[in-house]
């Protein structure tokens, strides 16, 4: 082992650019609380039926958690636990009649055009119910928001609307991401890493596509998604520059599952390992152009890190419900529990820190959203996009023009307008705290419940012991929060002004 | 833990590791059964366990014993839990029914029975119950011995830290208003028809700890050992035990989990280098041998106590640090394997899921805290 690690800096403070010297309005004093104003003149930019919707998903969610999640969720754990390939179809079957799958799919498209709040939100009631069923469907999400990244209308076309449109027949299509590797963990979502990254999953050039190569492990969704957001790289020996995203469908020839595994918690939602051996991608299915994956990536993170802090104050309130509900139940004798200060002061201690956590997913949410809303929620966009015809969408020449390198370059032009290297920094910082902080609160307040339950967390009528299990996950997956702290000090960098 | 004192803890030290690595070598782990039941539980362990000298090592030397003492009962536990904390929950147990039955020598019903565990080989003879926290349920009840129609009657809510069919006697510990206390034992077949399902724990696979709701047991009169003031003091030597074993098992535990992931810190490569060599993973590993030193450190110095009084209370304090210790130990062990440690592959996952089950068994912590649960 090399003795020299204390002269090899994650980062080096001096040389990351203050890119926020050209935008202030992304870097006012982002420790000492001037992005408060940031926010809420982000707020102000949305129109209400943002906020309408976002009362509406919750509630939707909220209902649907607590009629079919809560009854069959201890079940499902433990049916998992003997079974790691079981995966509840007929709950996700239910799902469809509640619209999750298509919640982020734009209106023009067929679905609900809502965004990262409304998932967060969604994700978090989900998870009061059973936190599995929640990565399920955040997951999902993502991996649809990683297609509509592309900003590819045919792809769109071919690949996202016809999830809306199952779904209002029954049947769910899931979408899945795949970036981690067996070898490759914290520095393959960090594009700063990835050059020193042991990636094994190649792409190569082929006349009309790309044939992929490789592994990936731990996927969520991975036994049961039909598509996956896949990062690969072209070329071995410069990965950084190489890095892209593919859209590639389960069903394709050399595409296998491997091991599907068996995790601690959030056993509802299967983690598996993807084989692909010569899996022919078609030109169109590349996401963005090449080597944009690490960029993209960081956008994506953006947005799906908010969520899965949001799952973990899920965990934290089922802990909290169960554990007030408990405490008014029992007694001692001194009387009943709940009306003890040893119990109340703790209780109040979770309360406020679920509170505090939430807000951090809220904001962040809302930041990444005027992205989205900025992209294809203004109504101008909105009203281009319904107008394109769905029989032009699906032709070939559509398909040539819209797929070229031309078109994806402005796309991606576009992107960078949209996304500037100071705004993702401020959306990306407020991302990696509201996914730290919610799952630490998730971890921290079930640990905590279960320990003032004593044996009586393991009892099935308090789940407390199983939202322990589950909360854990959200502190690794989406990056460990030691690498979302990483990205938190080196976004804090690059907008800090002394 | 490393053990470091000369003599003959020090070999016995070394018997337990030998345990320990055949319990490595030959009990598969088996994640996410069902607790053991009675009929599937693998007495080979307590064959084992007795053929190395350890299943009545804490009896005195006249009964088959070598009188271990109480650091070094803590030391045994420590690395049987290391192999696996399920097989040193069975042995808290039986140590507990020992330690409160060695304290009542002086009894010839006690002295026939310890007479027996000396020349019977391979046998679970003794296990413990206690009520469940020391709180009611809306549908449970306190534990209490009644007199009705000039015959005792038992009732109540007991966690039992081991199936009452695998022990022939049950030692139960009811503590009860003003000081006093009751301990009981009784056969152990006699309950078996009180069993609930059996904890539906997340972790001890191996250990079959079951609930108990008694309800209206005639008590025979030879049952109960000792009542009132004296009661209490026996039932204060089952809780000390308790917190004693339960303790040594978690840190045990613990330890096992920090040393999985020094080994993996020491093999994976990340951003180029080993992860070791990244600072805020040095500082997790280091965090955790602080944690897992201090933990033992408070355990060892309970244990070397003479006043039985003074004892419990450290003892006590002992188990809620360690609780807290080797919580943090296990969630950031599982943190540095990442994705892995969340698998089923380095076994973390159940070292956390047996840590929970341990730290969870006696009661509410903010009640330990304040001593309500006694």
């Amino acid at each position: 082992m090399s003795n020299n690690y204390l002269n090899q800096p994650t980062t080096a403070f001096d040389s990351i650019p203050q890119a926020s010297e050209s935008n202030p309005a992304y870097s006012n004093f982002p420790i000492s609380g001037g992005e408060v104003d940031n926010l809420f003149e982000l707020a102000r930019r949305f129109p209400n039926s943002y906020f309408q919707k976002l009362k509406e998903v919750r509630t939707r969610a909220r209902e649907f958690a607590d009629k079919y999640i809560r009854p069959v969720a201890g079940e499902i754990d433990r049916k998992v636990a003997r079974d790691h390939s079981y995966f509840s179809w007929d709950l996700m079957k239910e799902a469809c009649n509640y619209r999750f799958f298509s919640l982020i799919i734009p209106e023009a498209f067929d679905g609900q055009g809502a965004g990262v709040l409304h998932m967060a939100a969604m994700a978090e009631e989900l998870a009061v119910g059973c936190a599995g069923i929640a990565s399920t469907i955040g997951v999902h999400s993502a991996g649809i928001s990683c297609g509509l990244l592309s900003l590819d209308p045919y792809v769109l076309e071919k690949y996202i609307r016809p999830v809306a449109k199952a779904e209002k027949k029954g049947e769910p299509i899931l979408w899945g991401g795949a970036v981690t590797e067996p070898w490759a963990g914290t520095d393959i979502w960090d594009e700063d890493f990835l050059d020193q990254a042991k990636i094994v999953t190649f792409a190569k050039k082929v006349p009309g596509g790309y044939k992929i190569t490789g592994r990936k492990c731990f996927i969520s969704n991975g036994s049961v998604a039909r598509y996956f957001a896949l990062a690969a790289a072209l070329d071995p020996k410069a990965v950084r520059e190489s890095w892209t995203i593919f859209l590639v469908d389960a069903r394709s020839p050399g595409f296998s599952i491997g091991r599907v595994e068996h995790k601690m918690g959030q056993r509802a939602s299967p983690a598996a390992e993807l084989i692909l051996e010569d899996v022919l991608v078609p030109d169109h299915c590349k996401i963005g152009l090449a080597g944009k994956a690490g960029w993209y990536v960081s956008i994506y993170l953006a947005g799906s890190r908010g969520p899965v802090g949001a799952i973990g104050i899920g965990c934290a309130r089922r802990s909290l419900e169960c554990l007030m509900e408990w405490a008014r139940l029992k007694k001692n004798r001194r009387g009943r529990l709940i009306d003890q200060q040893a119990i109340q002061l703790v209780i109040a201690r979770m309360s406020g820190e679920i509170a505090s956590a939430r807000m951090l997913y809220v904001a962040s949410a809302l930041a990444c959203d005027l992205i989205f809303y900025e992209m294809i929620g203004k109504p101008l966009h909105k009203a281009a996009l319904r107008l394109l015809p769905k029989s032009l969408l699906a032709k070939k020449p559509f398909k040539e023009i819209v797929g070229s390198d031309r078109v994806k370059k402005a796309a991606d032009g576009f992107l960078a307008k949209t996304v500037p290297e100071d705004r993702l920094a401020f959306i990306s910082r407020l991302a990696t705290a509201a996914k730290c902080i919610g799952s630490e609160t998730g971890v921290r307040v079930s640990g905590e419940a279960a320990r003032i339950m004593g044996p009586d967390a393991f009892d099935p009528r308090w789940p407390v012991e199983k939202a322990y299990r589950d909360a854990k996950l959200t502190m690794i997956y989406e990056g460990t929060n030691q690498a979302n702290q990483i990205t938190h000090f080196k976004d804090l960098a690059r907008t800090w002004r002394s | 833990m490393e053990w470091d004192e000369a003599g003959e803890r020090s070999g016995f030290a070394q018997t337990a590791a030998k345990f320990a690595n055949w319990i490595r070598k030959n009990v598969p782990a088996q994640p996410d059964l069902q607790p053991a039941v009675a009929d599937q539980f693998n007495k080979e362990i307590i064959k084992q366990a007795d053929e190395a000298g350890i299943l009545n090592a804490p009896l005195p030397e006249r009964f088959g014993g070598v009188g271990l003492d109480a650091p070094a009962r803590a030391m045994v536990l420590e690395k049987i839990a290391g192999a696996r904390a399920g097989i040193a929950m069975i042995l808290v147990s039986h140590w507990a029914g020992l330690g409160a039955l060695t304290s009542l020598v002086n009894d010839p019903r006690v002295s026939s029975w310890l007479s027996e565990s000396a020349s019977r080989k391979s046998d679970l003879l003794y296990g413990v119950a206690v009520p469940v926290a020391a709180f009611d349920s809306e549908q449970g009840i306190p534990a209490q011995a009644q007199e009705s129609g000039g015959k005792r009657k038992l009732s109540g809510d007991f966690i039992c830290l081991i199936h009452p069919l695998l022990v022939k006697r049950l030692v139960i510990a009811m503590p009860e208003e003003k000081g006093s206390g009751r301990l009981l034992c009784l056969a152990g077949k006699d309950l078996a028809g009180f069993c609930q399902d059996e904890f539906p724990g997340a972790g001890l696979e191996e250990a079959p700890i079951t609930r108990l709701a008694i309800r209206e047991f005639e008590v025979p009169d030879d049952a109960i050992l000792v009542e009132g003031g004296p009661g209490l003091e026996r039932v204060n030597v089952i809780w000390y035990e308790l917190y004693l074993g339960l303790s040594g098992a978690m840190i045990g535990n613990a330890v096992s989990a920090k040393d999985a992931a020094w080994d993996y810190a020491n093999q994976r490569i990340q951003t180029g280098r080993l992860i070791i060599e990244h600072q805020e993973v040095r500082r997790m590993l280091e965090e955790m041998n602080i944690m897992a030193e201090a933990a033992w450190g408070m355990l060892v110095s309970a244990a070397g106590m003479a006043d039985p009084k003074m004892a419990l209370g450290r003892m006590r304090r002992a188990f809620i640090f360690s609780g807290s210790a080797c919580e943090k130990i296990c969630l950031d062990a599982i943190q540095v394997l990442g994705g892995y440690g969340y698998m089923e592959d380095y076994g973390l996952e159940r070292r956390l899921r047996d840590l929970k089950s341990i730290q969870c068994l006696l009661g509410s912590y903010p009640l330990e805290w304040i001593g309500e649960n006694i």
